[in-house]
């Protein structure tokens, strides 16, 4: 399992927290794939990002993930290991 | 609908539970998804949310919220930051919806940095759409004051004057009936602001505070709401010895109560001070007291410390009766009915006397630490953080104009049975088991003590030489009382047994102990080979309790010089009056006394 398969994996437990519990994470997944990630959902997302895995988004970062791919690559910026 | 209920119950948990946006916005989702469930007997609102911020998650769980509180709605939502064009047009989405309610929720962000900024402008935006709007239906309007911004440093900064001169203009021009305000700032106190701020999520989502704060919000908007329909706390009833000071006035004096704002007596200010706030949101205020009327009076007159006054209550009940009966006297008198009734008395038998009548009343167990009860208070949430307007305000004096004595008499039916609920157990023994309390009782007790002889142990063994001293202690189900009673009987030379002192804690007065104690002195006196049992009354400023006990208790009056009085009960013939079949003693003497 590479490093970034290891980080979508973290983040399937908060995305089906959040949107769907049967949701399947992959790096090809974008919001306007998934109805229910609205505005709305995309903030419980951050909190629940920031909060479960320690880390802190600014404001510029959390406006603009909207797919999976860049969020992957940022969390690893961030220091989020497997 | 058994299964409507458990599922309901079920969500409600998880809500009540909910310290994230997440886990609130799950549950909310799952209420709604199972059909928004809720009992018939709830009240049926229409709920209208409109504001100047992001008011999306607090309209997505408005309806448990409320569900948790006992009230089905229908939620209408504005569009983002419309509430001017809401509240002024008639013909309005919002005024088509025929709200019942209407929760116009502000941010100060957007008041103070957009297009109206100067207080004035502010105020009179805010008071003019709510005003019109009043005219448009029949709605209530809960309106929340602007909190205080990030930037206000400190109460000498713009931020705090800028915010100051917005709420005063706000309950100045909104002090009107159907309008409540809702002071948001208590919530960011608690939460700090370092957890309340988060400009990140006002840039991106219009949420004014950090998104884990919105179950915090959405509880306080929905307390308010519950609030106006009803309310949780419109009377609130209190005792005055050891809660409204420390002490017992009748015992210590006006001037032997604790006050003191340097000490202890700080903690019964600080109760005060509470209630003296609540009294300014238009709760009204009652004393329902065991007490001498007279010392209580003076109390109000003579110590400057004391932050209520006599006119900030508008009923008073002091007197030896139960407490149930001044609640019932009071609420009739006010003509209130048992729903947001509030009781605070720091002695747990009166909680559970006044419970038992009336189930409804809500008697918070008062910690028995003074210091601890405010904040109790608080954290039971029986006081909602509504602020009143002009209305309510006048609740209290028309209280007090219609305070009309009533004289009838209540039904004290219940009060045999509390009393026989209460398992009070009796433990006699000689004085000297205890001589530090026995002394004690002697040097301070005042209203229940016929002859107020303050002997020292050397006068007590002589008093009683021939005769006996005892002390009684008081068990109940709600724990120990202590020793509670002293009783010195002299034999007298001419064959009487005469009681040269009695004395008793008032706490226990009128649970029939006194009743109960002398059948013991009875038997204890034939014991001695006594005829008459010879009482005495010698009156004080203070013992008036006692001036009809001897009388009630079966004894004849044989002789007066000046006030004093003396008794006779004959031991021959005795028929010593019925104990109460409810109190026991623990000791063997009690067969021989009911022998």
């Amino acid at each position: 399992m590479s490093s970034r398969e290891a980080v979508l994996r973290k983040l399937e437990p908060i995305f089906r927290g959040v949107i769907d519990p049967d949701l399947v994470l992959s790096e090809e997944l974008d919001a306007s794939q998934v109805p229910l990630w609205d505005s709305l959902n995309h903030i419980i997302l951050v909190v629940e990002i920031e909060m479960k895995l320690g880390i802190a988004l600014t404001t510029d970062e959390l406006a603009g993930l909207r797919n999976m791919s860049e969020l992957v690559t940022l969390l690893q910026e961030k220091g989020v290991q497997a | 609908m058994t299964d409507d209920r458990g599922t309901l119950a079920a969500l409600v948990a998880r809500y009540a539970a909910a310290q994230t946006l997440q886990q609130l916005a799950a549950c909310a989702r799952d209420y709604e998804a199972a059909g928004a469930p809720h009992l018939p007997s709830w009240p049926k609102l229409r709920l209208a949310l409109t504001g100047n911020y992001s008011t999306q998650f607090l309209a997505r769980g408005f309806r448990l919220a409320l569900a948790a509180r006992h009230l089905a709605a229908e939620i209408y939502e504005s569009p983002y930051n419309q509430w001017r064009a809401e509240l002024l047009e008639p013909g309005s989405a919002l005024h088509a919806f025929a709200p019942t309610h209407v929760c116009l929720a502000l941010t100060s962000i957007e008041l103070a940095y957009g297009s109206l900024r100067t207080p004035e402008a502010v105020v009179a935006s805010v008071a003019a759409a709510v005003q019109t709007a009043l005219k448009a239906g029949d709605a209530h309007y809960l309106v929340t004051l602007p909190e205080p911004l990030a930037d206000e440093l400190d109460d000498n900064s713009a931020a705090y004057a800028w915010r100051q001169a917005v709420c005063d203009g706000l309950r100045a021009a909104l002090a009107l009936p159907r309008v409540t305000l809702i002071d948001t700032a208590p919530l960011m106190r608690q939460a700090g602001a370092a957890a309340w701020f988060d400009d990140r999520f006002y840039d991106t989502a219009k949420l004014p505070f950090h998104p884990d704060r919105t179950p915090a919000m959405l509880g306080l908007l929905a307390d308010a709401l519950t609030g106006v329909i009803a309310p949780r706390c419109k009377l609130v009833v209190v005792d005055l010895d050891d809660t409204l000071w420390g002490g017992r006035v009748g015992d210590d004096g006006y001037d032997g109560i604790d006050l003191d704002p340097a000490g202890n007596g700080r903690h019964f200010l600080r109760l005060q001070a509470f209630l003296q706030g609540l009294r300014g949101n238009g709760i009204v205020l009652a004393i329902a007291s065991k007490n001498d009327p007279a010392a209580v009076q003076e109390v109000f007159a003579k110590r400057p410390e004391m932050i209520l006054r006599a006119d900030d209550f508008a009923a008073v009940e002091i007197h030896w009766e139960p407490k149930s009966s001044s609640l019932a006297r009071i609420l009739d008198r006010l003509k209130l009915s048992t729903a947001g009734v509030i009781f605070l008395d720091d002695n747990p038998v009166e909680r559970a006397e006044v419970r038992q009548r009336f189930p409804d009343i809500a008697a918070p167990e008062l910690p028995d630490d003074p210091a601890q009860r405010v904040a109790m208070l608080l954290g039971t949430g029986l006081f909602d953080h509504r602020i009143a307007t002009g209305e309510s305000r006048q609740r209290n004096r028309m209280y007090a104009e219609n305070d009309v004595r009533d004289a009838a008499q209540r039904d004290a039916g219940n009060y045999q049975e509390f009393l026989r609920g209460l398992k009070m157990t009796m433990h006699e023994a000689p004085v000297d088991v205890a001589r530090e309390r026995v002394s004690e009782l002697i040097q301070k007790t005042n209203q229940f003590n016929l002859t107020t002889r303050r002997y020292n142990w050397s006068e007590l063994a002589a008093a009683t030489r021939a005769g006996f001293g005892r002390c009684y202690r008081l068990t109940d189900r709600f724990g120990d009382n202590g020793i509670i009673s002293v009783v010195a009987v002299a034999r007298e030379s001419d064959g009487d047994a005469r009681i040269d002192l009695w004395l008793m804690s008032c706490r226990v007065f009128g649970r029939k102990v006194e009743d109960a104690i002398l059948t013991d002195v009875i038997a204890r006196a034939r014991a001695l080979g006594a005829r008459r049992l010879i009482g005495e009354y010698i009156p004080t400023a203070k013992n008036a309790l006692v001036r009809e006990l001897y009388p009630r208790l079966g004894f004849k009056e044989i002789d007066r010089s000046g006030a004093n009085v003396r008794y006779a009960l004959p031991l021959d013939d005795a028929r010593a009056p019925a104990a109460a079949d409810f109190i026991a003693f623990a000791d063997p003497a009690a067969s021989a006394a009911s022998g």
